[in-house]
């Protein structure tokens, strides 16, 4: 609650570790209201690859994101906390939610503690923008750059020989639970590699106990163990030359999970489920009618 | 003048113990968790070259993600 998280270098994770403390510049803010509602099966994710598309993976270079408007408001701490995650892709330093009702019932059933937290009302911001969320379908970010974002419809057709969730972007329960749902009583087409990811240990063990791993390996998924794996090909079936992928996870660029000659496309959950049941790009509101 | 701060302005001057931060300004913050995955070593490397020092007040956990 307050808190705020970035990435840092080996050496400035060394120094942390010796020291307790880090500089930082204070950065200027972007404000963006998310405003609307959710069309079918579009999520988060889409909300971050629409900004990066729309506005640059570097409009927000060393600026904080803080998202806000009633769209954010309505939404699950899971879809912030991808949303947050995807701040870095458009080089934001950190992105942040207000804490509200939703925040103060996902702490306290942690055994958290939460206080409200918010930026001041008279706050100064070095832009304000306003997405609305009724004018957004599922996107796809086509190989090459986070920023290479377009309606999911514009990317059809485009084979995919291996989907995979991965642990980066989201918080895993959420969207296993998604993937579970659309994928019952189908399998994963000829060809296609279905590998799912959870995102922690808790997310695994919650998966298994809800029956969301059952249902899944029904469908043809090979789940792996928790941790980082096939976003940053690390392991877990890196891609060969030619192969395409879509991919959960938060980078698409050329040679992050494995070959150089592979193709990455990025995509929810939803987007994923259906390009592992057609085997090839699809929309999945005509997929999961 | 705007004297509110934005969320990131709250959490850093927080951090640095100051009342109030602006943009621009250079803040050393304490930083509560650090977490590193399987680039340990190569954090560790830069460590022994930080010379004889003790981990810093948080400590080393061995959490899974």
């Amino acid at each position: 609650m307050g808190s705020a998280g970035c990435g840092i270098g080996f050496s400035e994770g060394a120094w942390v570790l010796a020291v307790g403390s880090l500089w930082f510049r204070i950065p200027e803010t972007i404000k963006v209201e998310l405003k609307g509602a959710f069309l079918p099966y579009v999520t988060g994710k889409d909300i971050a690859l629409y900004l990066a598309s729309k506005y640059g993976t570097d409009f927000a270079n060393y600026k904080s994101l803080e998202f806000c408007g009633e769209l954010a408001a309505s939404m699950s701490i899971p879809q912030r906390m991808t949303i947050s995650n995807m701040g870095v892709e458009m080089g934001a330093k950190f992105a942040f939610f207000p804490s509200d009702e939703t925040t103060k019932e996902f702490y306290l059933e942690r055994g958290m503690e939460w206080e409200f937290f918010a930026a001041d009302e008279d706050a100064s911001y070095e832009k304000e923008l306003t997405v609305n969320a009724s004018e957004i379908g599922p996107q796809v970010a086509l190989p090459g750059d986070v920023g290479n974002g377009v309606d999911v419809r514009e990317a059809r057709g485009s084979e995919s020989i291996r989907s995979s969730w991965g642990p980066v972007s989201m918080d895993g329960l959420e969207d296993l639970r998604l993937a579970a749902k659309l994928l019952e009583g189908k399998r994963v087409a000829q060809g296609t590699r279905l590998l799912v990811n959870p995102a922690s240990e808790d997310v695994y063990r919650q998966a298994l106990r809800e029956g969301v791993i059952e249902k899944l390996s029904a469908a043809g998924a090979i789940v792996s163990p928790s941790g980082c794996g096939p976003c940053l090909g690390g392991h877990l079936g890196l891609l060969a030359p030619g192969e395409n992928c879509l991919s959960t996870g938060n980078r698409n660029f050329m040679g992050r999970m494995g070959s150089p000659k592979a193709n990455i496309y990025l995509g929810s959950p939803a987007v994923a489920a259906a390009a592992a049941v057609c085997g090839k790009i699809e929309d999945p509101r005509e997929v999961f009618v | 003048m705007k004297t509110g701060m934005t969320m990131a302005e709250k959490t850093l001057a927080s951090a640095s113990g100051l009342e109030r931060v602006v943009p621009g300004q250079y803040v050393t913050a304490k930083v509560d968790r650090l977490m590193i995955t399987e680039c340990f070593p190569l954090v560790y490397q830069y460590l022994e070259e930080l010379g004889d020092r003790q981990i810093g007040r948080s400590g080393v956990r061995d959490d899974r993600v």
